[in-house]
């Protein structure tokens, strides 16, 4: 109890423990960003109740999982080719939502006549988890050593990116219910970290993939 | 993403986005927070400021993503530490 009170007064009190206050804040923010449009996004469709479940879900994988992926940084690290398969994925979120936009009762094609089915929370959920895999693996690989000494300053700024990433999600999904036409713009965002993840995670790869070339062919 | 290393009137290059989107995001808190304490209703066919605090989340979570968050990661490092992109 009292290591916790002294770490505590440490962060609000000297220098680095403020400064290490301040950088995961504004790590936090920043992360939260693309986490918030997806779980806007999926949620969109849905009805209210369903909607306030899909971003409690989003927000919640995404927390475990930064938290499961941050206590094996150094493992993860030493995969080659994840950063690729996580933006695979995330590619794949993409085209998923991509056909629901596509969609009549998503302001799609109006030509076609039948009803679908309403998007269902399993759906919604589904997307998000996988998204939040993606983007939460780029993420913590990206802020593996931030503030590491500093627990108070990395706690308060994870529960600081729930709040925002649940308030941030909301608010968008009320936003492309009212102007659908930015979901599309949302979903352009979500494809550029899609493909920025491919392109590195190609980079990575690519060293190996000539060596193994280079080896198997005669 | 952004490679260039150009302070804009002292304010280091790579900070700029990340910034921004926090500047936005707080900009949007504020609206909210007005929408809320005057008891505006969140659905109504004319532009509330639930709508203006929604949208300016939306460019604050955009501008966050483009900004790259190695960027800010790598500003806070030690100067004899930091890479390229962040040497701002």
């Amino acid at each position: 109890m009292d290591e916790i009170f002294a770490d505590i007064m440490t962060t609000l009190t000297t220098p680095a423990g403020l400064a290490a206050l301040g950088q995961v804040i504004m790590i936090d923010l920043v992360l939260a960003g693309d986490n918030a449009i997806v779980i806007g996004l999926a949620a969109a469709g849905l009805e209210h109740k369903q909607r306030v479940r899909a971003i409690l879900i989003g927000i919640l994988a995404a927390t475990l999982l930064r938290i499961v992926f941050a206590a094996f940084t150094v493992q993860l690290l030493a995969i080659v080719g994840l950063l690729l398969a996580g933006g695979i994925l995330l590619l794949w979120v993409c085209w998923k939502m991509w056909r629901e936009l596509r969609r009549p009762g998503h302001g799609g094609n109006p030509m076609h006549a039948s009803a679908p089915p309403p998007k269902s929370l399993g759906a919604a959920a589904w997307q998000i988890v996988i998204a939040d895999v993606s983007m939460s693996l780029d993420n913590v690989l990206a802020v593996a050593g931030a503030a590491r000494e500093h627990p108070t300053a990395l706690i308060f700024g994870l529960g600081l990116s729930i709040v925002l990433m649940g308030l941030a999600a909301n608010f968008i999904a009320g936003l492309l219910e009212k102007h659908r036409w930015i979901a599309y713009v949302g979903l352009a965002i979500i494809l550029y970290v899609a493909c920025d993840m491919i392109w590195r995670g190609f980079s990575e790869v690519q060293p190996y993939v000539a060596a193994y070339l280079a080896a198997a062919l005669p | 993403m952004l490679e260039l290393d150009i302070p804009i009137s002292g304010f280091p290059f790579p900070l700029v986005l990340p910034a921004v989107s926090v500047l936005l995001i707080a900009a949007a808190g504020v609206f909210a927070l007005f929408a809320w304490w005057t008891g505006r209703a969140r659905r109504d066919d004319h532009v509330t400021p639930w709508d203006i605090a929604a949208a300016l989340t939306f460019l604050g979570c955009a501008a966050a993503i483009m900004g790259e968050v190695e960027h800010v990661i790598e500003y806070f490092w030690p100067q004899e530490t930091r890479t390229q992109p962040a040497n701002g």
